[in-house]
């Protein structure tokens, strides 16, 4: 996908879009650290014992210490396939993200995420022509186990 | 390392929560660039300077350093959990980035049960939540799906 200089047109920024859809990059992995779990819970001032003590998780039936959710995005920003590119517009805004939550993720575990453009599509904002991308990203431990799959939506305008 | 004060949430079951009940208002803040900080570090993400550093953040037309969507999310995210109690699955999460948090900003945080139903021998709750800032202006609106063990005769919190 190459860069391109003039001011693209809305049928050529549709068609753009189209094409960006599919998978992105290569599935990707990272361990799941016992102090990173740690630091996001401690940053989203979660005291639940289990993103802190074994055996408090265990107590509770999990396989060791649990990962908060937010730590999704740890894996987000290491695991950097997914990163956009447009040829249109000059800002990408963060607009909204979608989670499902399935198998917990644990210390210990290895994670692998798989990144795709789910949607596209061209809406017309307040300042003009908006492209909006959907990235999917599934989050599979190393058991192959699907742990969580976010769907976040960007803008570009 | 230092000892966190850890709080286990409550034991609570799907008999617990009834359509229309109001989560007690959870409020976060004065926000603060440590705040962000705290997340950038947790996220190892510390690419985008407008989200610690004023000068950039103006540089780029914003009003100021802005706190991380997802961040902000993610608070709210924890905290509905925790009032769930600790046996509730949450199985989905939905948010949306509709306006900015600053530092010095105030977050207030609200949740609420919009429906309830058994099925297959659980309980399922939707939820709608939401941020609101000082201003009451809505930041951050959510949804969320969660899945409750059913009260057994005789058990008890």
């Amino acid at each position: 996908m190459s860069e391109v200089k003039a001011e693209m047109q809305l049928p050529e920024i549709e068609a753009y879009l189209q094409s960006m859809r599919g998978p992105v990059g290569a599935p990707d992995s990272m361990p799941i650290e016992q102090v990173s779990v740690r630091r996001m819970a401690l940053a989203v001032e979660n005291f639940d014992p289990i993103h802190y003590d074994d055996a408090a998780a265990r107590a509770r039936g999990y396989r060791g210490i649990v990962a908060p959710w937010p730590l999704l995005w740890l894996v987000f920003f290491n695991c950097r396939e997914g990163t956009l590119k447009f040829p249109f517009g000059k800002a990408t805004i963060h607009g909204e993200d979608g989670y499902e939550f399935h198998e917990p993720i644990i210390v210990g575990d290895t994670i692998t995420v798989t990144t795709s453009i789910a949607d596209t599509s061209v809406k017309q904002g307040k300042s003009g022509v908006m492209g909006v991308v959907v990235m999917r990203r599934e989050f599979r431990n190393q058991h192959g186990q699907l742990c969580a799959v976010m769907s976040t939506t960007n803008l570009r305008r | 390392m230092f000892k966190v004060d850890v709080k286990e949430p409550a034991q609570k079951f799907f008999e617990d929560f009834a359509e229309g009940q109001e989560m007690p208002v959870v409020t976060k803040g004065p926000m603060q660039v440590g705040h962000q900080v705290r997340w950038a570090g947790a996220c190892d993400n510390y690419a985008s300077e407008f989200h610690h550093d004023s000068k950039a953040a103006k540089e780029v037309g914003l009003p100021g350093v802005l706190l991380s969507g997802p961040f902000m999310a993610s608070y709210m995210l924890t905290e509905l959990t925790h009032w769930l109690g600790r046996n509730a699955r949450v199985l989905s999460f939905w948010d949306r980035n509709a306006g900015t948090t600053m530092p010095h900003d105030i977050a207030h945080i609200h949740a609420s049960i919009k429906r309830a139903w058994v099925e297959d021998g659980a309980g399922f709750v939707e939820i709608d939540c939401r941020i609101v800032n000082q201003d009451g202006k809505v930041t951050t609106p959510g949804t969320a799906r969660a899945r409750l063990p059913l009260r057994v005769e005789g058990s008890r919190a």
